[in-house]
């Protein structure tokens, strides 16, 4: 009986479940560096894939729920989802509100009204900068510090 | 990245207010030239490969850099100098959370108006 509701619109309905979710776990991780990252609010928050990824467990859960009376390979597709689910959410939650937060400590930066050192770093077209020259003005300067490329 | 695409996106309103940008990265210039190219920067990237500069103002984070090299590189921090003094500091607790544009073109309008 089982194993021919496999066939059936609703059988198939339910075999969706199998795929689509880890799907949307895999797109809802991946998509936060490859896309979201560009808008400063889902950068910060992270909301959205995360949004993402709950769903991707949802579903996953759903899938197993269905997938269970409908014989072991579906079983074990329906499982296979929600550990992947489960995995990406942990991994996006553990780097996004947790990891990111590894900073050292700020006792040791430079405090307001201090001076930028005599130090002359190369821009890449090979231009020599000189920091305490360029502070000096005209106008303000914006000096951004970044990981760099990876 | 985005950081830096975010920054060259308000270019005019940086120019608007007279402010020069200049950006350091602990990478090569032959790499830091890759990214400005790659993003279209208007500003300067320079390269602080020996964290001389990093080191000087205290913004190295040790290990900070990706797996499996651990290197060391700046935290993420944003200053605004004018008259050779820092007049206003950006250190975020979470790597990856920045100022956005809009609040580095408010300060500087606030240190201009000092």
């Amino acid at each position: 009986m089982s194993e021919q509701l496999g066939e059936t619109p609703a059988g198939r309905q339910h075999d969706f479940l199998l795929w689509i979710a880890p799907l949307i776990a895999i797109a809802g991780f991946l998509s936060y560096w490859g896309y979201f990252v560009r808008w400063p609010f889902l950068r910060d928050t992270g909301l959205l894939n995360l949004g993402l990824l709950l769903l991707a467990l949802g579903l996953s859960v759903l899938g197993l729920r269905r997938a269970w009376p409908r014989g072991l390979w579906r079983r074990v597709a329906g499982a296979l989802g929600v550990l992947i689910s489960t995995l990406l959410t942990g991994l996006f939650v553990a780097y996004c509100y947790v990891l990111s937060y590894g900073l050292p400590p700020t006792d040791g930066v430079v405090a307001l009204g201090e001076r930028l050192p005599e130090i002359t770093l190369a821009s890449y077209d090979g231009s020599p900068v000189d920091l305490a020259r360029a502070s000096e003005g005209p106008g303000p300067l914006v000096l951004v510090f970044f990981r760099g490329f990876w | 990245m985005s950081a830096l695409d975010g920054l060259n996106d308000r270019i005019a309103d940086f120019d608007a207010a007279g402010a020069r940008i200049l950006a350091v990265s602990p990478d090569s210039q032959a790499e830091n030239r890759m990214v400005a190219q790659k993003l279209g920067l208007d500003f300067p990237i320079l390269s602080d490969a020996q964290l001389e500069l990093t080191q000087a103002l205290g913004l190295v984070h040790e290990g900070g850099g990706v797996p499996p090299d651990f290197k060391d590189i700046p935290r993420p921090a944003v200053f605004i100098l004018r008259d050779g003094t820092i007049r206003w500091r950006a250190l975020t607790d979470n790597w990856r959370i920045r100022v956005r544009p809009d609040a580095l073109l408010a300060e500087l309008r606030r240190v201009d108006g000092v």
